[in-house]
């Protein structure tokens, strides 16, 4: 639904840079006093990353002459950070990592796996300055396929993927499809809830699009309602900045303390299966 | 000119009793059409009374039984009438004014009028003429009642080409707006770039900013009481044009002639006849991508009877739809929304001082999206519909007090957010959707008191009730205003008045959206409470202007706001993301017009402060200004006619710039694995916290008239923002990036952000055909 308006401020908007109503100006913006931010994604079995960086004042730049010299500009370093759960603990050392399989970048890593049977997980930082950070989440279950259906129409297919929401509490979800691989722009990225399921069972789809030979990578994700908020605020918030409609508003970080800090600490439960559509 | 008249006996003459005192009373109506002229003014020259005509053309006038009787009736825009007549019973006497081609020596005429405004104890009122918003500039050609309304001081538009009104602080759903007196719940089209009144179809409209009258009720910051003609009783006549959008045509004519007539009125965009037509001949191309579908239309009709020479029937409607459709291989998309509105109106007149009028009424507001695929459909839509029963009686007591009293019940059925979507063979279902019905009260009583020569008291009170799912809210609702005259040019009026308003608009995007949705006051939701006080004065400079210059202040409480990124689409725990707090407003309005002359039009400035604040979660209860606060506002309209053939008109505008809510920092967002891109997520401050540039404008507008011998046309031209100020309508903050490799490691960092702002319309000249016959 939001997007017919946005269809429809789209073309307003190119009419408007055909008639060159696009036009840069020099606003001078209020103070803005730079914040912690954490992101951290917990995966069972494999190791804690972890990135600590601070956000910037909006028109700040870069010193682009190497990433190192960025990165210098942007981590927040020499921090103690700890991943508490259960009885057990991880430490996570202060070292620029890059998970090349994930993309991820961070700078504080740990040694040690993320227990495959923990299921709450406590967020521990202390900055150099004294100031502090904490942060919860919860591993919940991943959420399986029920069936993904590929369906033809003339030489064109389309892909339909079926689960059930089977929770008596509310869920919420991420969906991504791929084509062709991870490493691409998914062709669809959207964030739902079962709000308003009638009997548990839930389609998310595509139209007749596809060709045969084509792969397709269907991964569905199954949030917390605080990293569902996390996600839902960074996304209006870079929407708002773009256009007239959507309001702004703050980012509903799950991370709090004394430093004031950004960011979300969660745990990644996910479904994900790779077809092939059939010549 | 003034024209002498001497009755000795007229039609419908009543035997009464003899008495002292006698009871003149009647309609008056416009000579050509047969319409009830509104606010004109019967002056009794013997003894400096008078009174002014009611919504529906009546007057009833005391006067003494033992000497001729010498009365004067003016009305702006109408030969002035004098009568004198022997009244040694009560008389029923039925005028007709002469429409006055424009006479550049009419000068009395707008002198009695303003005298008529200074005398009143009316205060914060506007008047729109639709003959003055026929000839000024429009956006595209047209022409557009709300958006001359918006040119009048205390009330502003939101964004650039937005139909929406914001009333001394008011938001946009603070506004009664009442077509028929039938509420037009959202007065919109194309996302509020038109409004839906048609102008060849309107007979009066008027504005109250504050000073509410106690027949009205249920929104806080204003009333738009907008009456349609009743179409010609003399004779069948037509108008319409042609336009670069749209085209329209009005029909009226009598039934009977004096007795009954009907007028239809239609307007309709074309825009998709095009659009459709280019589809059709590209339909075979593989690589061709169809273009949607646009168009809006409205209907009015109304018909009226005179039942005898006591009663009066009145039948009127208005129904009009936005419809935007796209289908393609994948979907087939459907979106529509609008208005429909039905009156029923009868008024009766029981003796010379009692008229009654009672009216039922039907409105309704809905929207609809629906999508099919194949084995699939989405639809969702949400409904607000009313009945209404409203009747209400004049009673003119003596020349010194007229009562009004009256009493309204309405029935509400609110449909909010109902969404229906699966798959055909039922395997997969989604549904949400509340259902509310809600039921509204108003019982008012209010007398309209001349004190004494210089002053002037209308007090009254409304008793308001609200009910819905067991939940009942009270209100008493005082209204006072008072004029004491100064002098014969000068006149100092007082108002206050308290409001309620049950019935609250769910949109936080500070645009006129159709899928925006009414939804009721319930146990959470208190009903919203403005106060207002004005003081002001007016002064009849020389001959040919009238000086008004107004003060308020308002209080606001139970206001609702949204929180942070609230989820207000297909929500059935909606009011969970509602936040209450209260807010106050303040300004200062001066007003300069001119009605007579080849040189007409009005400057209108305002000074304006709003504050919300109190909420919670939204930045700690801090006062914050709502995205409406503008607090410099000018208006210049100026209307000359050169001669018979040409009229030039212009409109200037200034405001300050619109409040706007920018970032202020920003951090990189990574994402999991297979997101899109590393985002730069944009980290906002304060709420409202950035003004854009200021906002101003000038439209040039040239009428060119033709007279042949059906009747008369004219070519209108008019240039929108004549000097192409590209205005700003939103400011966003881009950031190019470059991506940074070190190893295996890349990353994507910002290199140069700059503040974008996009304009709306650049210079738009338009073109319009307009006949009459």
């Amino acid at each position: 639904m939001k997007n017919s308006f946005q269809y429809v401020v789209l073309c307003f908007a190119a009419v408007g840079l055909s008639c060159n109503l696009e036009n840069e100006v020099v606003v001078d913006l209020p103070a803005y006093e730079p914040q912690v931010v954490v992101e951290c994604y917990l995966e069972s079995n494999k190791p804690v990353r972890l990135l600590l960086a601070r956000s910037n004042r909006y028109f700040d730049a870069f010193d682009l002459s190497s990433l190192e010299t960025v990165l210098d500009e942007s981590l927040e370093q020499e921090a103690t950070v700890r991943v508490k759960f259960g009885s057990g603990e991880i430490d996570l050392r202060n070292e620029i990592n890059f998970d090349a399989q994930t993309g991820f970048l961070g700078n504080y890593l740990s040694w040690e796996r993320v227990p495959e049977t923990a299921d709450t997980f406590f967020l521990e930082i202390i900055l150099s300055d004294g100031s502090e950070i904490r942060g919860q989440t919860v591993m919940i279950p991943e959420v399986p396929f029920d069936s993904i259906v590929i369906e033809s129409e003339d030489t064109l297919a389309r892909v339909l993927m079926y689960f059930t929401d089977t929770y008596d509490e509310e869920n919420f979800y991420r969906r991504h499809l791929h084509r062709t691989t991870l490493d691409s722009v998914p062709y669809q990225d959207f964030l739902a809830e079962d709000t308003f399921s009638d009997n548990g069972v839930i389609v998310f789809g595509t139209g007749f699009e596809f060709e045969p030979g084509d792969t397709v990578i269907n991964t569905l994700y199954h949030l917390t309602k605080a990293y569902y908020d996390y996600l839902v605020s960074v996304t209006f918030s870079i929407q708002a900045n773009l256009d007239p409609i959507t309001q702004p508003g703050s980012i509903f970080s799950n991370v709090s303390g004394s430093a004031n800090p950004l960011g979300i600490f969660t745990a990644l439960s996910y479904a994900r299966d790779t077809t092939v559509i059939d010549q | 000119m003034t024209k002498l008249l001497t009755l000795l006996l007229l039609s419908s003459l009543t035997t009464i009793a003899y008495a002292q005192f006698s009871t003149v009373s009647g309609t008056i109506k416009d000579q050509a059409s047969g319409e009830q002229l509104i606010g004109a003014s019967v002056h009794w020259l013997n003894d400096s009374t008078g009174t002014t005509t009611n919504e529906y053309g009546f007057y009833s006038l005391r006067v003494s039984s033992q000497d001729s009787v010498h009365l004067q009736i003016s009305y702006i825009g109408y030969t002035t009438l004098e009568v004198s007549i022997l009244a040694g019973k009560d008389v029923a006497l039925d005028l007709h004014l002469i429409p006055d081609e424009i006479n550049l020596d009419e000068v009395l005429v707008t002198s009695d009028s303003y005298r008529e405004r200074l005398r009143s104890t009316e205060m914060s009122v506007e008047g729109i003429s639709t003959r003055e918003a026929k000839i000024l500039p429009a956006l595209l050609g047209e022409v557009d009642i709300i958006k001359t309304i918006q040119l009048k001081p205390g009330i502003s538009s939101g964004s650039e080409g937005s139909s929406g009104l914001y009333v001394r602080g008011g938001g946009a759903d603070q506004n009664l707006i009442i077509l028929d007196e039938a509420i037009v719940y959202n007065a919109n089209h194309l996302f509020g770039f038109f409004s839906t009144f048609s102008a060849d179809a309107i007979k009066d409209v008027k504005v109250y900013k504050g000073g509410f009258p106690s027949q009205y009720g249920g929104r806080l910051s204003s009333v738009i009481d907008v009456k349609l003609k009743e179409g010609n009783n003399q004779r069948f006549s037509g108008t319409g044009g042609l336009g670069l959008i749209s085209s329209r045509l009005t029909l009226e004519g009598p039934i009977t002639k004096d007795k009954s007539s009907f007028i239809v009125s239609g307007r309709r965009t074309y825009v998709d006849l095009i659009t459709n037509a280019v589809n059709r001949s590209n339909v075979d191309k593989e690589s061709f991508n169809p273009i949607p579908a646009y168009s809006f239309y409205d209907l009015n009709a109304k018909v009226n009877f005179k039942l005898g020479e006591r009663d009066h029937l009145y039948l009127s409607g208005y129904f009009g739809r936005d419809l935007f459709a796209f289908s393609d291989d994948n979907f087939d998309f459907d979106f529509n929304w609008g208005n429909g509105t039905g009156t029923v109106r009868w008024n009766h007149q029981f003796n010379p001082r009692l008229f009654s009028n009672t009216t039922f009424t039907y409105s309704q507001y809905h929207y609809r999206i629906s999508n099919r695929v194949t084995g699939f459909s989405f639809n969702l839509s949400s409904q607000i519909r009313d009945v209404n029963f409203k009747t209400d009686l004049y009673y003119a007591v003596n020349n010194n007090h007229t009562l009004r009293m009256g009493l309204q019940a309405t029935s509400h059925r609110f449909d909010v957010g109902r969404l229906k979507a699966g798959s055909d063979d039922g395997t997969v279902s989604f549904s949400a959707g509340q259902k509310f019905d809600g039921t509204e009260f108003g019982l008012y009583v209010s007398d309209e008191a001349v004190i004494s020569q210089e002053l002037k008291v209308t007090s009254g009170l409304r008793l308001s009730a609200f009910s819905n799912k067991g939940e009942t809210y009270f209100s008493l609702e005082p209204r006072v205003a008072a004029r004491l005259l100064v002098s014969d040019r000068t006149a100092v009026k007082l108002s206050y008045a308290r409001m309620k308003q049950y019935v609250h608009l769910v949109s936080n995007s500070g645009l006129a959206l159709p899928t925006d949705i009414w939804y009721p006051s319930t146990r959470n939701v208190k009903p919203e409470v403005a106060d207002q006080i004005a003081v002001g004065y007016s002064y009849l400079l020389g001959k040919h202007f009238l000086l008004t210059n107004e003060y308020y202040y308002k209080f606001l409480d139970h206001q609702i706001e949204f929180k942070d990124h609230a989820n207000l689409f297909a929500n059935d725990d909606l009011e969970q993301e509602f936040r209450f707090g209260d807010g106050f407003a303040y300004g200062m309005e001066l007003g300069l017009e001119k009605k007579a002359g080849r040189f007409t039009g009005w400057l209108g400035y305002t000074l304006a402060y709003i504050r919300k604040g109190g909420f919670e979660d939204i930045q700690d209860g801090d006062y914050f200004p709502p995205s409406h606060d503008r607090r410099h506002d000018l208006s210049m309209v100026a209307m000359f006619q050169l001669n018979r053939r040409f009229t030039v008109t212009s409109t200037f505008v200034y405001g300050s710039g619109d409040i706007g809510w920018l970032p202020l920092g920003r951090y990189i967002f990574q994402d999991v694995p297979g997101a899109e891109f590393q985002a730069v997520v944009p980290v906002y401050g304060d709420r409202n916290s950035f003004r854009l540039p200021p906002y101003h404008r000038m439209d040039l507008g040239l009428v060119i008239n033709f007279f042949p011998n059906w009747g008369h046309q004219d070519l209108t031209i008019s240039i929108y923002n004549l000097y192409d100020r590209r205005n700003p309508y939103f400011l966003f903050l881009d950031a190019d990036t470059e991506t940074l490799r070190q190893g295996n490691i890349d990353i994507e960092v910002p290199t140069g952000i700059a503040a974008k702002q996009v304009s709306l319309f650049p210079i738009l000249p338009s073109v319009t055909w307009n006949f009459k016959f």
